[in-house]
């Protein structure tokens, strides 16, 4: 592999040029803000809004952005990604791949890029990583719109309100000590109790606490051991040691607490699945009675 | 159909775990040899009552090895989100101070300096001395009427009691005949 580039350097660049420039809009603007008005009202039963959007993607858009991303990956870190346009398949009813291989990502479908992985002999990572990237400008436009719309001051689920990803990493802020989990789909924030596990619901205080790793005080790992997750925390309160203007070159840069996790024996689910099966209404029904118990 | 918890997290896991290998580039900022265990401490966090006034604010103690090493606030507790008034703030010097006493000083009446002492000889000591004002100040019968007080002492309770600790005084106090009988958080 050839690291010419930091993930840092290259995580910034793409947040900086890629992903703000105009054919990073995939989907018309008004279209959009009409579906999402219409669909906040499923927020309050718990389910996240893109379980319920259907987008219309602009497909030569979404595929300029896709070549641009892959040289991006393949100049710089990552020779496998060079074919992974041309590798995506789809249904045998599809004519626009990389359309599917977005809507899919965007349902959360971590079955498919698995599937998608072994068949063409993609490495896993690289191929969420390539997903989860390609569908961040439509997640953060989604986002946007909402945050002008509805707010997400009532939302206390450990799941994102937008994409229904599991967070990736969390701060507490220096105020008042709240703490907010970040989603990696959307870029969004949005306030979760300080002693509840995000992804299990428990709050039984003997199976919650953090860990905290040495010359790494900023941070806590925050640890379940009902489900044994954890999550990576940012604790503001203290002097910082990476200097990251965001959670992306952050969660990327301190992978280091990602190590001391799985050391301990605790886990993670793939950065692609969504939370719950979007078309399960009663398992986002389950879980938010758990979370209301 | 209901969903038990292990078919949620079943369906919440599809796929494989991320593990450690994040999106397959290597870090470079804080990259640390691959076979190097890493040096961790566990803590846990427990909600607790703050122990001062009748307001009750909410706070979370932080511990290492069943020590104390953090107090605050609990930003989820309904009554103070998060804030604390200065005493409550100060909380964690109660369980930790370099400046808390550890022995009994005892200071004799005219002498001006400290003395230690034992246990012991200190509930002996305190024993005695309310024994002795209250029987030099009881009063059995106030108007012809039988009052079995004492107007000598006064019974003062902290904060730092809790319920059950207040109850065992406040009857003692009582069994005494102390009708100066007051608590801190009334005041």
């Amino acid at each position: 592999m050839n690291n010419n580039l930091s993930v840092e350097s290259f995580v910034q660049t793409y947040l900086e040029e890629i992903g703000t420039k105009p054919q990073a809009r995939f989907v018309s603007e008004s279209l959009l803000r009409e579906q999402v008005t219409g669909l906040a009202d499923t927020m309050a039963n718990g389910i996240p809004l893109f379980a319920r959007l259907n987008l219309t993607i602009d497909h030569s858009s979404l595929l300029s952005f896709a070549k641009e991303l892959e040289s991006f990956l393949f100049l710089n870190s990552c020779e496998n990604v060079h074919s992974t346009i041309s590798c995506l398949s789809s249904p045998q009813n599809s004519s626009n791949p990389i359309s599917y291989f977005a809507q899919r990502v965007l349902k959360g479908d971590g079955s498919y890029i698995s599937t998608l992985s072994k068949t063409h002999n993609i490495p896993l990572d690289i191929l969420a990583f390539f997903g989860v990237y390609l569908v961040r400008p439509i997640r953060q436009q989604v986002r946007k719109i909402l945050e002008t719309e509805h707010a997400f001051s009532q939302w206390r689920l450990g799941y994102c309100p937008v994409c229904g990803l599991w967070p990736r990493m969390s701060r507490i802020e220096p105020e008042y000590g709240r703490r907010f989990l970040w989603c990696i789909g959307c870029n969004g924030e949005w306030q979760f109790p300080r002693l509840s596990c995000p992804f299990c619901f428990e709050k039984s205080q003997d199976k919650l606490g953090y860990l905290i790793v040495e010359d790494w005080s900023n941070y806590r790992i925050y640890t379940c051991d009902n489900c044994h997750r954890y999550l990576k925390t940012r604790d503001e309160r203290q002097p910082a040691r990476i200097k990251a203007d965001n959670f992306d070159i952050e969660y990327l840069s301190t992978s280091t607490l990602d190590k001391a996790a799985t050391q301990e024996k605790y886990i993670m689910d793939f950065v692609v699945s969504s939370a719950f099966d979007m078309k399960d209404n009663e398992s986002a029904r389950a879980y938010k009675e758990r979370a209301l118990s | 159909m209901s969903t038990s918890r292990r078919q949620f997290l079943k369906r919440s896991s599809t796929g494989i775990v991320a593990g450690i290998g994040l999106f397959g580039i290597a870090p470079t900022v804080s990259a640390s040899p691959p076979d190097l265990k890493l040096k961790t401490f566990k803590c846990k966090e427990t909600t607790t009552i703050c122990p001062y006034c009748g307001v009750g604010c909410g706070q979370i103690v932080s511990a290492r090895d069943d020590k104390v090493i953090n107090i605050e606030g609990d930003p989820d507790h309904p009554i103070n989100e998060g804030a604390q008034c200065s005493k409550g703030s100060a909380l964690y010097q109660v369980a930790n101070n370099e400046r808390r006493l550890k022995k009994v000083l005892y200071r004799a009446p005219g002498s001006d300096k400290w003395e230690e002492k034992d246990w012991d000889w200190a509930i002996e000591e305190i024993a005695a001395r309310i024994k002795k004002t209250r029987d030099k100040t009881f009063i059995s019968k106030e108007k012809g009427k039988v009052v079995n007080r004492t107007d000598g002492i006064a019974c003062l309770g902290g904060a730092a009691l809790d319920n059950e600790e207040c109850y065992l005084l406040s009857k003692t106090a009582r069994a005494l005949g102390i009708t100066y009988l007051e608590h801190q958080a009334r005041i």
